[in-house]
């Protein structure tokens, strides 16, 4: 009697701990996958190449091209930060030119997204002329 | 039980002295200015904390406490708004002390800088806690010590008047003496005195002491000049000022410049006496000419006429307190006036005449309230303007340093003056005058007055006779206003001689009257009669041959028969009428009068009747030329003009010029057979000529020329049907005199014949002209030119001569010399070329470039000498897609397309080893050429020398080649494959090259050109034709490589990369 009381006290508290366990086990918990952002029109941005210095806050297309090649040398948060608003340039190329610095820095992810969040005839031929580079 | 708020309030006792550990420094005596410094030192000696422990010190009068020196156990205390909380009512919280734990207070004040000598300064802290009762410390008692200073800046004397001290006193003025003691020590001055006695060359103003604003001789108890040492103060604090002030008046009268000087002695207690700086004032006594008392006048003040004297009375009076000396006047007279000599008196008394006068004054010495009186005369000088000011000015100068101006004027009245002796008009030249003849006449004006004649006008009574009335002055011309002329002003003492100039009307009666009457008005003088000037008028009718003639009315060359019209125009430029008036005519006797118009005809002459002076009348005449005329004698008419009481006037001949000549330009000359001829038929000429003129002809000679297409027929020719005798076997026509006609009148016809026989040799179809020459005068040419006469043939076959038994050559004639050239075939259409030159193969580039046929060059594995690098590119489908789209994307025209060509046929693998520097170089230029790629989708965009290379490319390109082994790659598997192989050795001397070439240029792209693929035919045409290409631009310099680039076209290159490309997408 008392083994068998014993070996069911047993059996209740493997139970009881198995249940704990999977009660506050870390899987049981749902992954919540932060939404992205919703898809917006692409809107140009003039002003991101002030966030290199005052002194780039007006620069021609070919420069701001050329100061997008600069900065792919440049290793840093800040450097694919000014990559990323450089998307938005509102000249095509120059924002080609950041995407491919971009894709060569392996954040190709960032200009995917990009490309996803701003769909569009712009979107899609950086994405092919991206892909004629590879 | 005491707070701590409560210890050292106002007039509450000191705290009993519980804690004696306040040290004070300095200990006994403090002066103003020092610093005193407090350490309060307690310990808790009991058994238990003190909490909640406060620690007060007071502030005790003459103290001030000295920012930030509050400090507890050498830590500074924070001050709240410039006070230490140890001085605060409550204290300062130093939180709690622990037993046995000692705590130190320091504190440092100032002495204040007024501080009296001997006064008391007690010092005492307080210390409390929660637990514990304010505690006091130790009172320590300072004594201060301090002294009054009088001797200073601020203690001193001034004398001054109202209106200060820089202006000076005058005589018999008040003045004020101020003495200022200010204490500038720090403590107080007791019985302070002051010794200011009354200032020399004044007098004390009775009651006037002042101390400090108030009276000060009722606390003297006597007069304040009378007492000597005063006490003024009794007790002077320092810092403060005590004022004495009292009235002087200055002595009247003193001489200029005397010094009033004010001194003072100052004491006390305290000070020893000191006698302070003097002040002074200086007297200002002068001569004083400023009053109504002194003045210049002039008599009288108006209507002072030229040539009158003015008296000028100056009356010099000094109302100064002192004499002036050296006391003169000066007068100064307008130009208009004339000091009179002799006329100078001063106090009635005439002064010394002298040559030079000056009109400077001596009048000597003044005296206070003395007068001079002085008298002058000036004479007024002619001419002078009506109301003119005479401003006479004078100055009074007198020592020391003194003068006056004075101005006073007279008024003038003056007038002009004509006077009828000087004034009037006079006739120039003789009485008798013709109508339009000139009358001139000569007005004198003259202004006899003193002053100008304004706004004068001349007014010109004119008789009705006189035009073109002008006056001049001098030469110039004035501006007339119907019969007035604006004079303007007319100065005085000046004359003006205007001259008259009038042209007598025209026409005018002979014998009348011509009167020119003037007068002048002026503002100032009225109307001044000027008289007249009178001329006599005689006048006639007059002709003259320049204004009445005989006209053509159509000037040209008239012929007989013709009526020539006549104009005749006469005009009387006399002066009168002209009565029977009369024209007679004397015409040649080639023609006759043979109408008239406008006039009366009486057999040869015209009757005009009344000309009236400058009349015209006018006539037309028609003249019939007679046909009898001839060229050589003009028609001539001669006149003659006659009228009453004027001498007979011929006018000019009127010749009218004719013409009579002869004309043969009209003719007709025909043929017979009229058209068409055959060989070796007769032909005949008739001429038809007719002298269609209006003249005779004296000689007409008619020729024609001999023409060898004919043959004269003898004897053949005939004039008006008489035959004319040959000459030799030609016509007389053909001869060099021709045909000769004589005197061949107008209307007179002649007709020619003759008959010749056209040339059987002559060809079918050929025309015959034949012209005639008629030539007149010796200098008139006309020609008749026949119509065109065609010659017919008939073909005639040779040896085939009806009625000869034999053939005959020759007699056929040119006629068949050639034969007509047949008609080419209706159906040829088009001209055929000659065959086109055959072309070498090898000369055209363009075939052989798209020829896809084996060429062989480039590819270096067919030299089996030299070692071979061999290259490999792998495509799969998807690079081969890819790499094709991007060709197709980057063509970017000139050799750029072509770069890009090198980047997607980039070798995988070459030669046998080293593929890292292979990857090396793809990865750069993968690197260079992507941007290039993007930057050329720029508009407009011009490659830059860096987009092209840099010198870590140029590196890797030059390892690559050096590192490039003969050999071939392993064999790779994919879906296209492109092989290639190139000359390690030239590879190597491309480096050697490339390590001094500058960058970007062609020869790096030139050196990469060689490792594309050259298997297939295309591919190695290509290869070859990219390397030449580039080989070409190794030489020049960065900028013409970049034109090269982007400008320069290579149509040829761009259709052999097509060509690679298509070959490559059919093979996958």
């Amino acid at each position: 009697m008392n083994a068998i009381v014993i070996g069911l006290l047993i059996v209740v508290a493997i139970a009881v701990c198995v249940g704990a366990y999977a009660w506050l086990s870390p899987e049981r918990k749902t992954v919540e996958e932060p939404e992205p952002p919703p898809n917006e029109p692409w809107k140009p941005d003039t002003a991101w190449t002030a966030q290199a210095g005052d002194e780039f806050a007006t620069l021609s297309e070919a420069a701001r091209c050329d100061l997008v090649f600069a900065v792919a040398d440049l290793h840093d948060e800040r450097a694919d930060g000014l990559l990323v608003h450089a998307l938005d340039d509102p000249s095509e190329p120059v924002a080609l030119a950041a995407a491919h610095v971009l894709e060569r820095r392996g954040a190709a992810d960032r200009v995917r997204a990009h490309v996803k969040r701003h769909p569009g005839a712009r979107a899609e031929r950086i994405e092919e002329t991206l892909s004629l580079l590879q | 039980m005491r707070t701590l708020t409560d210890v050292f309030a106002p007039g509450t006792p000191t705290l009993p002295e519980g804690l004696r550990t306040l040290v004070v420094s300095p200990e006994r005596e403090l002066e103003p200015g020092m610093t005193v410094r407090a350490t309060f030192t307690f310990r808790n000696q009991g058994g238990a904390p003190a909490t909640g422990v406060r620690v007060r010190f007071n502030l005790p009068e003459g103290l001030v406490y000295l920012v930030g020196s509050g400090k507890l156990d050498e830590e500074p205390l924070d001050d709240e708004q410039g006070s230490s909380p140890l001085l605060a009512r409550a204290g300062a919280q130093i939180g709690d002390v622990a037993p046995g734990e000692e705590r130190r207070i320091d504190i440092a004040y100032s002495v204040a800088g007024a501080i009296e000598n001997g006064s008391t300064v007690e010092l005492q802290a307080a210390v409390a806690a929660f637990e514990l009762a304010p505690v006091g410390s130790n009172v320590v008692r300072l004594v201060a010590h301090s002294r009054p200073a009088l001797e200073n800046a601020l203690t001193n004397v001034a004398i001054e008047t109202r209106h200060g001290a820089s202006g000076g006193a005058a005589p018999g003025g008040e003045a004020n003496v101020t003495v200022r003691v200010h204490n500038a020590g720090e403590s107080s001055a007791h019985d302070v005195v002051v010794v200011a006695p009354i200032p020399e060359h004044t007098s004390y103003v009775p009651n006037s002491a002042r101390v400090n604003g108030r009276e000060f001789e009722r606390e003297l108890l006597a007069s304040f000049d009378r007492v000597h040492a005063p006490i003024v103060a009794p007790s002077l604090p320092a810092s403060a000022t005590v004022t004495l002030q009292y009235r002087v008046r200055v002595d009247d009268p003193l001489p200029d410049g005397t010094a009033i000087v004010a001194r003072a002695q100052i004491a006390s207690q305290e000070t020893a006496a000191f006698v302070i700086d003097a002040a002074s004032l200086t007297v200002r006594a002068q001569a004083d000419f400023e009053d109504d008392r002194t003045s210049v006048t002039v008599e009288p003040e108006y209507d002072v006429t030229p040539g009158s004297h003015i008296v000028v009375r100056a009356v010099a009076f000094n109302a100064g307190t002192t004499t002036a000396e050296n006391v003169s006047i000066t007068l100064v007279f307008p130009d208009h006036v004339m000091p009179v000599r002799g006329s100078f008196r001063i106090d009635g008394q005439p002064l010394r005449e002298r040559k030079k006068e000056s009109l400077t004054f001596d009048l000597g010495a003044i005296g206070a309230r003395e007068g001079v009186e002085f008298v002058a005369e000036g004479a007024v000088l002619s001419p002078i303007a009506d109301g003119t000011s005479l401003p006479v000015r004078a100055k009074l100068n007198w020592a020391p340093e003194g003068e006056r101006n004075f101005e006073c004027s007279a008024v003038v009245r003056s007038q002009p003056r004509f006077s009828t002796r000087h004034n009037r008009i006079v006739r120039v030249g003789g009485s008798a005058v013709q109508p339009s003849d000139e009358c001139e006449a000569t007005i004198h004006l003259s202004n006899d007055g003193s002053a100008p004649a304004t706004d004068a006008r001349l007014h010109l009574t004119l008789d009705p006779a006189l035009d073109e009335v002008r006056v001049f002055d001098k030469t110039v011309r004035l501006q007339m206003d119907r019969d007035e002329v604006d004079l303007g002003k007319i100065d005085p003492y000046t004359s003006r001689r205007l001259t008259v100039r009038a042209r007598v009307r025209t026409p005018y009666a002979n014998r009348s009257d011509i009167r020119l009457g003037g007068s002048m008005h002026a503002r100032e003088a009225g109307e001044v009669v000027l008289g007249e000037a009178n001329w006599r008028v005689e006048s006639h009718p007059a002709f003259s041959s320049e204004t009445s003639q005989l006209q053509l009315v159509q000037d040209d060359v008239f012929r007989p028969n013709q009526l020539v019209e006549v104009h005749v125009r006469l005009r009387n430029e006399g002066t009168d009428i002209a009565n029977n008036v009369r024209l007679r005519l004397y015409v040649s006797p080639e023609a006759r009068l043979e109408s008239v118009e406008g006039a009366t005809r009486e057999r040869s002459a015209l009757l005009f009747g009344e000309i009236r002076p400058g009349g015209s009348v006018e006539a037309k005449l028609g003249i019939r030329l007679l046909r009898s005329l001839a060229k050589a004698y003009p028609v001539t008419i001669e006149s003659v003009l006659t009228a009453d009481a004027m001498l007979p006037v011929q006018l000019m001949r009127l010749t009218i010029v004719t013409t009579a000549e002869p004309n043969f330009s009209v003719g007709t000359l025909h043929s017979e057979p009229a058209d068409v001829a055959d060989a070796g038929d007769e032909v005949e000429f008739v001429l038809h000529v007719r002298n269609g003129g209006d003249g005779p002809a004296r000689r007409v000679k008619i020729s024609i020329d001999s023409l060898d297409e004919l043959i004269y027929v003898p004897n053949s020719t005939t004039v008006n049907e008489l035959p004319v005798r040959d000459i030799g076997a030609q016509s007389p026509l053909t001869s060099e005199q021709g045909i000769m006609l004589s005197d061949v009148d107008p209307g007179v016809e002649a007709t020619i014949a003759w008959r010749e026989v056209v040339h059987n040799g002559l060809s079918s179809g050929e025309t015959l002209m034949r012209t005639a020459r008629i030539s007149y005068d010796g200098e008139r040419l006309d020609e008749i030119a026949a119509p065109e006469l065609k010659v017919r043939c008939s073909p005639v076959f040779a040896n085939a001569i009806a009625g000869l038994p034999f053939g005959l050559d020759g007699m056929l004639g040119p006629a068949f010399a050639g034969g007509q050239r047949a008609l080419p075939d209706v159906n040829d259409r088009f001209v055929q070329l000659p065959p086109a030159t055959p072309v070498a193969r090898g000369e055209t580039a363009v075939t052989s470039v798209l020829s896809l046929g084996s060429s062989g060059n480039g590819h270096a594995g067919d030299d089996a000498d030299s070692p071979v690098v061999e290259t490999v590119a792998v495509f799969d489908r998807e690079r081969l897609e890819r790499t094709l789209k991007f060709l197709s994307e980057a063509r970017f025209g000139g050799l750029t397309s072509h770069m890009f060509a090198l980047r997607a046929f980039f070798p995988d693998e070459a030669g046998s080893s080293n593929e890292s520097a292979l990857e090396e170089v793809r990865g750069a230029l993968r690197e260079t050429l992507d941007r290039l790629f993007i930057k050329l989708r720029l508009p407009n965009y011009v490659i830059a020398p860096r987009d092209l290379e840099n010198s870590g490319t140029r590196a890797g390109i030059v390892a690559l080649l050096n590192s490039l082994q003969p050999g071939g790659p392993a064999l790779s598997s994919g879906a296209t494959i492109l092989r290639g192989a190139c000359d390690a050795g030239e590879l190597r001397a491309l480096a050697a090259r490339l390590e001094d070439a500058p960058l970007a240029t062609a020869l790096p792209w030139a050196a990469l050109a060689r490792l594309l693929p050259s298997e297939s035919d295309a591919e190695a045409n290509y290869r070859r034709m990219l390397i030449t290409s580039l080989d070409d631009l190794a030489g020049v310099d960065e900028t013409a490589f970049i034109d090269a680039l982007q400008r320069r076209p290579y149509p040829v290159l761009d259709a052999a990369l097509n060509v690679v490309c298509a070959q490559i997408s059919t093979r996958a």
